[in-house]
């Protein structure tokens, strides 16, 4: 097995269309994924009729660098312009974007490609070892189990930054509120819409973030153009020091098993996978209070989390032929269009695919530690680009960002609304971080609280009758307490 | 030299206007599909669309309108000329707003050219269940209620099953998931006791014995499930299935309507689009052109109609969970957030309401060109919006160098148009006076 693992990765990487392939792959998913309102799944969708002038293997290897490169490029433009390109680098724009300010972007891209890297390598080799053993878990995950995953990640809230415990949570409850907007999966009705058919399946995600990170950035921009700017161009293409990385080393390995773990689940992408990795990056810290001012452990946390969780998702996808990640979902509709039907059968049966994707994935993560290191150089300049040129054509990306996603007008309303607002409320003292995790969590955890009470016939005490749940319940509790805890020990210790 | 090329547009032009009653299509044909990229119905609808280029050259595009269960894809389809150069994208889930009349579009409105794939739907349950029937299910829900899953509420697995039910007289409660694929995994998970799939959707698991086909809710037998009965025959008559197709408009010019099922036939049967369909699973007769699809379109409106009449969710698309009420987490949260605001209110020394930056004349100016950029947006299509936008945003903040006014304001929308409309084919809204 695997003598033959070690032939296919040769033959891959011995063919120079196929290797042509891939680094096109990666280099379209940097840019797909480095603009906002663009995503990698939205490229491969719009490759797939042309793919069938491609192999199998050509085709599948095509869209999984396309799909590991995608998600480190969002990470770009979260850093240099508080806009993340792709909703799983919206944490990494929480200590990105300062560091860009502080004029550190070379810094800040350097410590997101290496780390990106990483972590999507480690979860390739995660996928080779134990994808049928890993597998399993995605069956052992039921509604009940999704929603004390949910509540556990809205237990971040209160720790997630510097700001009142209070504050944040009003806004982590404003963020589930508004992802109440739409049908209710579960009853059909339809809730806060207005009147408006835009707003029947609810608002979407990605328009708000565009909004509340970079429009409300660019409103704030306003209130110190009168300040010059004065920037060192050496200082800002710096690249991280070999002593930074190891400094970080800790923070990526953690991520990297987070991300792995979460990807694996269906349905649970790299968003969440990137929100754990930050709060768990910042609870591990030994200078929690520098988050959200410019931590680059803050930038490797998500990104590495986010990219392994790319790995992780095309666990279930392989060996299961379930879908990980919404992605993954489509480069399996892609083998549909060569006439293969994809499923467990197919990757037992033809395993040079399932080494396409394993080595296409791998080539793709060391070449954009290439291209994001080599990039760097050039692109943190963007950072000293003056305000008056670069927020106006920000302000360009953004409106056909958030109009191309669904062509549909009613989302440059919410993403400019939203911007607004979230403008106000930073104003206020309120951040964006935990408005965006009541997003990102909102749906999940009203479904799946709705389906297990269906599952229940309405008795609560049935959540304690799961390991896994109550497993996450009291992780969720130490996340709150522990900290009160380990505090009251100490003390109890002393005396 | 001059003098030719005007002669020679002239001519061009003399041409198009004289021959384009002569060759339809004169422009691209437009696919409006409800789904978003990569799902099934946007790849089916791509790939036949492929398949029409290859082998009749005539161009056709796939245009999503998301939103709304299809309602959204609808109405703008109405909106169109009815020129035969817009077909609509349909699936069960489309008839079933039509019933309801949330669409402004009527069922008698609609010409069915073709139709792409039919899966059928099959009653399913996990393999290590007690349950061996179709019977069996229904007799496990006199005493306890079937946990029944399903993509969507309203959506047509759910209505077969609901339907089922009523008909068997037996206990259901439907599950609503995102999608077939988290049905699977909860149907092998054991957190539901039984499912209608497509049958694309779960064809690895009954043919590894995963999953217990218990019946198909077609009018006949298929050929892959040979011993598994149709719910007809066990005297439910329960049919449902989950099909795409194509419709035009009826006011569309009958020879045009002819053209249309050619070019939809030749696409469909090219050798992509049968690559395509195999590796779903599905065989060739999940084609249907013309009169065949379009009595079948009719027929499946009747049956959603009724079945929803008899369900009583035609006026009233809920089906109320018993357990949680659609109100029961919002009033949680706002009550959680209003309390949340008392006790900041009260308790907090920082005075939170009171705004940390000072907005300047500049702040407000922005705001405004905010607001007007997404009204131009809309109006004045997104080119002149970008470029107002650009040089208005500039200029208020103080920029005042002419060629980086009007250099940026130029270049930026353009690039921008290259890459989005050119390469990837994203249609940005057009000036209202094109």
């Amino acid at each position: 097995m695997e003598l033959e693992g070690f032939n296919y990765l040769l033959a891959i990487i011995t063919d120079p269309r196929l290797v042509g392939l891939i680094f096109a792959g990666t280099f379209i998913g940097v840019i797909v994924g480095a603009l906002p309102g663009l995503s990698s799944s939205m490229a491969i969708a719009l490759l797939l009729p042309f793919s069938i002038y491609l192999n199998p293997v050509e085709s599948i290897a095509l869209m999984s660098a396309l799909y590991c490169a995608g998600t480190f490029g969002g990470s770009i433009t979260a850093i240099l312009i508080n806009a993340p390109g792709a909703p799983p680098a919206a944490a990494t724009a929480f200590d990105g974007y300062p560091l860009a300010q502080k004029g550190e972007a070379g810094k800040a891209l350097g410590i997101s490609a290496i780390s990106s890297a990483f972590g999507g390598i480690f979860s390739v080799f995660i996928l080779l070892l134990f994808a049928p053993l890993l597998a399993r878990i995605a069956y052992s995950f039921g509604p009940p189990e999704y929603f004390a995953l949910g509540l556990f990640g809205l237990s971040m809230l209160a720790t997630l930054n510097s700001a009142s415990p209070i504050k944040n949570l009003i806004g982590g409850m404003l963020g589930l509120l508004i992802a109440t907007i739409g049908v209710d999966a579960t009853t059909g009705i339809e809730r806060f819409t207005f009147g408006i058919t835009e707003l029947y399946d609810g608002i979407d995600f990605i328009p708000v973030l565009i909004g509340l990170f970079a429009i409300s950035e660019l409103i704030t921009q306003t209130l110190t153009l009168h300040q010059k700017k004065i920037r060192m161009a050496l200082e800002v293409v710096k690249l991280p020091s070999f002593k930074e990385f190891k400094s970080i080393k800790g923070t990526i390995f953690r991520s990297s098993i987070i991300g792995s773990l979460i990807g694996i689940l269906p349905a649970e992408g790299g968003t969440m996978a990137a929100m754990i990795g930050y709060n768990e990056a910042k609870r591990w810290s030994k200078n929690p209070e520098e988050f959200g001012k410019g931590a680059i452990e803050g930038v490797a946390g998500p990104e590495a989390a986010n990219n392994a969780a790319t790995g992780g998702a095309m666990v279930p996808t392989l060996a299961l032929g379930i879908p990980g990640s919404a992605t993954a979902a489509i480069i399996l509709g892609g083998l549909q269009v060569q006439g293969l039907r994809p499923g467990p059968f197919l990757f037992e049966e033809q395993p040079e695919l399932l080494y396409g994707i394993f080595c296409s994935m791998l080539i793709a993560n060391f070449l954009f530690i290439g291209i994001g290191l080599y990039g760097a150089r050039y692109l943190s300049k963007i950072s000293l680009v003056p305000a008056n040129i670069l927020w106006p054509i920000v302000l360009c990306l953004c409106m056909v960002g958030a109009y191309g996603l669904q062509q549909s007008i009613t989302d440059v309303w919410v993403m400019i609304i939203s911007g607004i607002i979230g403008y106000f409320l930073k104003n206020l003292g309120f951040s964006p971080a935990p408005i965006i995790m009541g997003l990102v969590l909102g749906g999940l955890i009203e479904t799946s609280l709705a389906q297990s009470l269906i599952l229940f016939e309405g008795n609560w005490l049935s959540f304690l009758g799961r390991p896994i749940t109550v497993l996450f319940f009291s992780l969720s509790l130490l996340s709150i307490f522990g900290k009160s805890i380990i505090a009251f020990g100490v003390r109890y210790a002393k005396k | 030299m001059f003098k030719q090329l005007i002669l020679l547009f002239t001519l061009n032009l003399l041409g198009t206007t004289l021959f384009s009653q002569e060759s339809f299509p004169e422009r691209p044909i437009d696919i409006i599909t409800h789904a978003s990229p990569g799902g099934g119905t946007d790849t089916t609808a791509r790939t036949m669309a492929m398949g029409i280029q290859l082998t009749t050259g005539i161009e056709a595009a796939v245009f999503p309108r998301i939103g709304g269960g299809g309602v959204v894809s609808m109405n703008y389809f109405d909106r169109q000329a009815h020129d035969g150069h817009t077909l609509l994208a349909i699936t069960p889930t489309h008839l079933f707003a039509i019933a309801r009349g949330q669409s402004t579009i009527q069922i008698d409105d609609l010409i069915g050219i073709a139709r792409a794939t039919e899966d059928p739907l099959v009653v399913m349950v996990h393999s290590s269940s007690q349950i061996k029937s179709l019977l069996d299910l229904i007799e496990y829900g006199y005493s306890s209620s079937i946990k029944w899953g399903t993509t969507q509420i309203g959506g047509v697995d759910h209505v077969a099953g609901a339907i089922l039910a009523k008909r068997a007289q037996t206990q259901l409660d439907a599950v609503p998931f995102s999608g077939g694929g988290e049905i699977v995994t909860n149907l092998i998970g054991g957190n539901i006791d039984a499912a209608a799939l497509n049958l694309t959707e779960a064809f690895d698991q009954i043919e590894r014995g995963i999953f217990r086909p218990l019946a198909v809710l077609s009018d006949e037998r298929i050929p892959f499930l040979k011993d598994t009965p149709t719910a007809k025959e066990l005297g439910f008559n329960v049919v449902f299935s989950t099909v795409r197709g194509y419709l035009v408009h009826r006011d569309t010019p009958p020879d045009q309507i002819l053209e249309l099922q050619n070019i939809l036939e030749a696409g469909l049967n090219s050798q992509l689009y049968k690559d395509y369909l195999s590796g779903s699973g599905l065989g060739p007769d999940s084609i249907a052109i013309g009169q065949e699809w379009n009595e079948q379109v009719h027929v499946l409106y009747a049956n959603a109609r009724e079945a929803m009449l008899e369900l009583g969710i035609i006026d009233n698309p809920s089906i109320l969970s018993q357990y949680m009420t659609p109100y029961f987490f919002p009033t949680l949260l706002i009550t959680t957030i209003f309390a949340l605001l008392a006790f900041l209110i009260l308790f907090s020394t920082e005075r939170f309401y009171k705004l940390n930056g000072k907005l300047n004349s500049k702040t407000w100016i922005t705001l405004a060109i905010l607001f007007f950029s997404v009204i131009t947006f809309e109006f004045l299509g997104a080119m002149i919006s970008m470029m107002l936008s650009l040089f208005l945003l500039q200029l208020s903040w103080g920029q005042r160098k002419k060629i980086y006014l009007v250099g940026i304001s130029f270049i930026v929308p353009v690039l921008i148009f290259i890459l989005f409309s050119e390469i990837l084919n994203i249609r940005f809204p057009e000036p209202l006076w094109n």
